[in-house]
């Protein structure tokens, strides 16, 4: 100070407005955590899109089998009749990909797959005094590196190490000398001499066994050499390095074919990373070099890489997770801004003198507006920073599981920001807009508000029920859906309040009606009638308030009630889809293989050139006497089944599983123990006790086919799985097959769906042993490699399922020399994207379910701060009479406990309304069986979660309520600035 | 631009009319008020509650708008003004000083912001201290409102209100609750900012603010009935309808509510209606 100096540059209002927030710390809280929640909300919406992208290259990588080859694996290979050794061309094309690491070489011999007459073509090795055996040499960089020896290892140069089974039939080690022989079909014979460098082990079909922690023969599988495309031998491979391999070729005039492969070298890749190595990957096919002096004879470079297709199917899964959380991360911000709105006019209209005083001193409303932006400013400021901070943990701890770069981080900063920038416009658009009103006239008492005009309520329900109907129309689980509940749940917090108000009312009626009691004032019928009569003149606040917590705790209820219903649909669905955690699609004609022990085919003593040319053939064999076949003898956990087509008395087309129940309980998945797959497991039961029933029947006498029969008396019984057909357990239907027979079944059991059911809507289970038999020569179980069919065959589709991995079962089935077109893993089916994105949000869910109760929290504290502060002066006057301010206090109380137990009401009513449609809002895939079914206790569990929840914003009122009432004879003295 | 005349006389108002609309009823709170308030004089405005001079003093002070009449500050017509003239108006030429000190001060300002803002506002250079020491705050210069005393929260409100010596200062009962020494302080602070050429209109019922009072209106029913000048008799008065309140006594002696008026010469005759 010291004499007058010019006037002050920048208002004191205005330098003052950031510190304004310490002079009302309470108001200051609620005022942020608005801004935190709203900010929150925002700012997980870039952190839960980026970590669904990476989860869901996590999630898509651990689903590719150790030996899935190169068009599936995340690697790219490269491969050629030229070595593409290093600072070739091929390699420096290899290495503009990102994110790949360090190529391995890889060279096998070629010669059979090249060859017009793979059959003829021979390569065998053999040591002095002993007889050749088939073998093949691969070569590649470090084979001591790669393999696990047997015995001593030696240090020859160029030499080969050879599978411990040939090394003791040719009884060689290391340091002896083998030979390998190649005759090629119309060229003769060649051959090439190598020292032995030692031997290693083998694993099941010759596959060399990987060193611990490698996958490098496993990714191989048990088909070497490699080719996208065309399918090897497998017989042993002779291991050596890649110059020994190409001088060897020179020597003995063999093909090699060679590839290099980088596998994706990212620990945990993002999907932005897998996208960026796709994008090079995809471009390389056309890059690269043509093959020099091939003379047609080597084949041209190919690309072969998973990667593309695991970005793709990532991608897929991170928009279908998104999808499945942006209706409630928008519902989330909506409602976090209706709060914010709240607070901006609660805020406004306690500060009522304060607003007269600034209009009074002639500031312009804009500036009023400015100032209450000043004013909130730090509190968005920090508000920003631990509501992106908040949003980050949240997601950590709550969302899907895949990491955020910083580049996601400042991305949610930005979309905090702009949420709090927002906010703040917003309560500067309010106090400027009421600065206006107010410069106009301050003293004017206005007329009816808004809410009494607009009926938000009845658009509320109105946009409800709308919402619930149109359910059925769609078909697929969209992100909308997700804003069922919450509609439901505020509509039902908007009905609870409309019914609240006018009983309160005819009950405050009552109480004035009343004469009072004699003998002394009645404290607390003047608290219960102070807490009605404000419940019942209550302004739009209360409302409001109703709607905001019930709309957060019946959310919260209804999340609880999905969670494990969703969770045990997903594996129920799964198991459904795949049927076992391997499935291997059998070669019908050579299934027989895995059973040492299986029935040859029988032989009737024909002529086949008799049969040759007639069509029917097969037909005139169904009813001769064969000797019966019997199950494939599987390893445990594992079973054969079979499939085709057939038609239920005439009806569309369905499909035909025929299984062998003894083997089938323990190798199907049956999915979680209560999540529906539980009756077809009973049901496997029931069809294995009918089976056997049929069996113990007197043998049906044979007749001729002449009415398209089998002549069967006793139905055969099955299972239907999914739409039953209209057919009725204990009615004979007609079932017509592929193979062009009828016969009766009898259902024994309805099932909601049946692992191995697939996609079908309907699916027909028979027993092996009662169902197979009635095919007679066509009963896929008979050895046909022992002895050839005479006539030609209506084939079943046969399937391998095990409990056991597919690695396991290719080795399996390749040690059987089983053919395989395709091998399905559970895992897989999981991993469809509606499964994964389902498991993935499942908890980002929950906690927006949080978020939304707390947004109905920090909505009651207003209000209760609110109720509270519009009873200050009463606290003062009622201090002076019996009711005292502990009266005043717990009427106020009341208040807040009426306003919360009608919420939690309405909560728990809409948790009940919505079990219909529940299971059409959560079921990830509504096109898939069995369809999502709520239980009974996971509803009472809901409810369970909605009333305990609703203790936290009582608990937080009541809080509220005390602090503000705490000091309230100083405030109204000193302040009285309502 | 003001005029010398408008200097002089910086309010004037005609038939001011306020009223205030209910859902289910309507409050006339002034019902066409005359009145110009000349600057260097300190103007008492009484009269029972519910009289209407809360509302009068909000319509000079341009916080309210009158249903009806015209009001001029200074020479603008402030019912035709643009909104920024009126903000300007309230800016620099009106000062207010509340009932209550909180409702004419910011809880988070100090009294030492207070009166830069207050100076800010007048744009003009004033020296907070002084302005402290002459309502006997110095010392207080950093405290906040609610640290200060309700006498001395007034003090501050008037300080503020009289920086920079504002045309028109307009005080809503500004001692109602004050103790005699705070209540003193502010009638000295009031009469001395008349004298330094403020108008200065005060609604009181405080019989020392009255007694100081250059002249007296008396409100009643919404009207001006009395006009007092200091040291002079009490005048009815008239509006410019012609309407005028009779004083009890008077009402009292023409009992019926009727009389009738006859001029003589230069003389205006009441008689009750049955002497005649």
């Amino acid at each position: 100070m010291g004499g007058p100096g010019p006037t002050t540059r920048v208002s004191p209002l205005l330098l003052r407005a950031p510190r304004r927030w310490r002079s009302d710390r309470l108001w200051s809280a609620l005022v942020a955590a608005a801004l935190l929640l709203l900010v929150a909300s925002a700012a997980a919406a870039p952190l839960v899109t980026e970590a669904a992208q990476n989860a869901a290259v996590t999630r898509v990588l651990e689903t590719v089998p150790e030996a899935a080859p190169a068009a599936q694996a995340p690697v790219v290979r490269i491969t050629g009749g030229a070595p593409p050794l290093p600072g070739s061309a091929v390699r420096e094309l290899l290495e503009t990909a990102p994110g790949l690491g360090e190529p391995e070489l890889f060279g096998a011999s070629f010669g059979a797959e090249v060859s017009g007459d793979s059959n003829r073509w021979r390569s065998e090795v053999s040591a002095e005094g002993q007889e050749p055996l088939e073998a093949r040499l691969v070569a590649v960089d470090a084979p001591a590196d790669e393999l696990v020896p047997v015995g001593e290892v030696g240090d020859a140069r160029r030499g080969v190490w050879v599978d411990e089974t040939t090394a003791t039939t040719l009884g060689v080690a290391a340091g002896d000398q083998v030979t390998v022989t190649l005759t090629i079909p119309a060229d003769g014979t060649r051959r090439a001499r190598f020292p032995v460098t030692g031997v290693y082990q083998v694993a099941l079909g010759n596959r060399p066994v990987d060193r611990e922690g490698s996958t490098f023969w496993a990714r191989r599988g048990g088909v070497l050499p490699l080719s996208t495309d065309l399918r090897g031998r497998r017989p042993p491979v002779l291991v050596t390095d890649p110059s020994a391999l190409a001088s060897a070729a020179i020597q003995l005039d063999e093909v090699v074919l060679w590839s290099v492969e980088a596998p994706f070298a990212e620990a945990a890749p993002t999907l932005r990373q897998v996208r960026g190595t796709a994008d090079v990957v995809e471009g390389l096919g056309r890059d690269l070099p043509p093959q020099v002096g091939s003379g047609g004879r080597l084949p041209e470079y190919e690309v072969a890489s998973g990667i593309p297709v695991l970005a793709d199917r990532a991608n897929g899964i991170a928009v279908a997770s998104v999808e499945r959380t942006r209706a409630a991360a928008w519902s989330g911000i909506g409602l976090a801004g209706l709060a914010t709105l709240l607070v901006a006019v609660a805020g406004e209209a306690r500060r009522r003198r304060e607003r007269e005083l600034e209009t009074g001193l002639g500031l312009h409303p804009v500036g009023v507006g400015g100032l209450r932006v000043m004013e909130l400013l730090p509190l968005a400021a920090v508000a920003v920073a631990l509501g992106t901070a908040l949003a980050w943990l949240g997601v950590r701890v709550a969302g899907p599981d895949g990491g955020v770069s910083t580049q996601g981080v400042r991305a949610a900063l930005l979309d905090g920001a702009t949420a709090a920038a927002g906010a703040l416009l917003l309560v500067g658009a309010i106090g400027a807009t009421w600065a206006r009103v107010t410069a106009r006239s301050a003293r004017d008492p206005g007329s009816a508000t808004w809410s009494r005009r607009l009926p938000w309520r009845t658009v509320l329900v109105v946009a409800a029920v709308a919402a619930v109907l149109g359910l059925p129309g769609r078909t697929e689980t969209g992100g909308a859906d997700v804003v069922v509940p919450i509609l439901v749940a505020a509509s039902c917090g908007a009905v609870a309040v409309s019914l609240l108000k006018p009983a309160l009312r005819r009950r405050a009626a009552r109480g004035r009606r009343r004469a009072p009691a004699h003998g002394g004032f009645p404290v607390d019928r003047a608290v219960n009638t102070l807490a009605l009569r404000r419940l019942a003149t209550a302004s739009v606040g209360h409302d409001l308030v109703v709607v905001l917590v019930a709309a957060g705790l019946g959310t919260v209820g209804f999340v609880a009630v999905a969670d494990r219903g969703v969770q045990e649909s997903v594996q129920a669905k799964s198991a459904v889809l795949a049927g076992a955690e391997t499935s291997a699609r059998l070669d019908g004609e050579r299934s027989a293989r895995l059973d040492p022990g299986a029935v040859a085919y029988p032989d009737l003593g024909l002529d086949p050139e008799l049969l040759r040319g007639d069509p029917d053939s097969n037909q005139v064999f169904l009813n001769v006497d064969v000797p019966p076949a019997r199950d494939l003898a599987t390893p445990p956990g594992a079973t054969v089944v079979w499939t085709d087509q057939v038609r239920v008395d005439s009806q569309r087309p369905v499909r035909l599983l025929v299984v062998d129940p003894g083997t089938a309980d323990d190798a199907l998945a049956w999915g979680p123990p209560d999540g529906g797959r539980a009756p077809a497991r009973a049901a496997l039961d029931t069809l294995r006790r009918a089976s056997a029933e049929h069996l113990a029947a007197p043998p049906p006498p044979v007749v001729p086919p002449t009415d398209d029969t089998l002549g069967v008396p006793a139905p055969v019984p099955v299972v239907i799985a999914g739409d039953t057909l209209g057919t009725r357990v204990g009615e004979v239907s007609r079932l017509r097959s592929t193979l062009r027979q009828q016969l009766a079944v009898l259902p024994v059991a309805h099932v909601p769906a049946f692992p191995g059911q697939g996609t079908e809507q309907t699916l027909v289970v028979a027993d092996s042993e009662t169902f197979l038999p009635l095919l007679q020569l066509n009963d896929p179980r008979y050895d046909t490699d022992a002895r050839e069919p005479v006539v030609p065959r209506l084939e079943l589709q046969g399937s391998y399922l095990s409990s056991a991995d597919p690695v396991a079962v290719t080795e399996v089935l390749a040690a059987a020399d089983v053919p395989v077109t395709q091998v399905r893993s559970l895992a897989e089916e999981a991993a469809r994207p509606g499964f994964v994105a389902t498991a993935l949000v499942r908890e980002y869910q929950v906690a927006l379910a949080v978020v939304l109760v707390l947004i109905g929290v920090v909505g009651l504290a207003v209000q209760a701060d609110r109720s509270a502060d519009r009873s200050l002066t009463a606290a003062v006057v009622l201090r002076r009479t019996p009711l005292a301010d502990r009266g005043l206090r717990r009427a106020l109380l009341l208040e807040q406990t009426v306003l919360v137990a009608v919420a939690t009401a309405a909560a728990v009513l809409s948790v009940v309304l919505l079990t219909p449609v529940t299971g059409r809002l959560l079921d990830p895939d509504p096109s898939l069986l069995p369809a999502l079914v709520v239980r009974g206790e996971s509803v009472l569990f809901g409810v369970a979660v909605v009333v305990a929840t609703g203790l936290v914003p009582l608990a937080v009122a009541a809080g509220t309520t005390r602090l503000r009432l705490r000091h309230a004879k100083e405030e109204v003295l000193l302040r009285d600035d309502r | 631009m003001t005029t010398a005349d408008d200097a002089a006389v910086p309010l004037r108002c005609q038939g001011l009319v306020r009223v205030y609309r209910a859902a289910t009823s309507e409050t006339h709170a002034l019902r066409g008020v005359d009145a110009q308030f000349a600057a260097g004089r300190f103007t008492g405005v009484v009269g029972p509650s519910g009289s209407g001079k809360s509302s009068l003093l909000a319509l000079l002070a341009l916080r309210d708008k009158p249903d009806a009449g015209t009001l001029d500050v200074l020479g603008t017509s402030t019912t035709e003004a643009r909104p920024s003239r009126v903000r300007a108006l309230r800016r620099t030429a009106i000062a207010w000083i509340a009932q209550r000190p909180t409702h004419s001060l910011f809880p988070h300002l100090s009294a030492e912001e207070h009166l830069r803002l207050a100076g800010r506002l007048r744009r003009t250079p004033l020296d907070p201290a002084d302005a402290l020491d002459q309502v006997g705050l110095g010392g207080r210069a950093g405290s906040l409102p609610v640290q200060l005393s309700g006498g001395e929260q007034q003090r501050l409100a008037v300080a503020c209100a009289l920086a920079g010596r504002p045309p028109v200062v307009l005080a809503d009962e500004p001692t109602a609750e004050l103790d005699d020494d705070s209540a003193g302080l502010v009638l000295d602070a009031l009469s001395a900012a008349a004298e330094q050429g403020s108008c200065v209109v005060v609604t009181t019922h405080d019989a020392r603010l009255v007694a100081g009072a250059d002249r007296v209106l008396l409100l009643r029913h919404g009207v001006l009935s009395t006009d007092r000048a200091a040291g002079g008799g009490d005048s009815a008065v008239i509006d410019s309808a012609g309407r005028l309140q009779l004083p009890q006594a008077a009402l009292d002696l023409l009992h019926g509510g009727r009389a009738v008026v006859s001029v003589h010469g230069d003389h205006v005759r009441l008689d009750p209606l049955e002497d005649r």
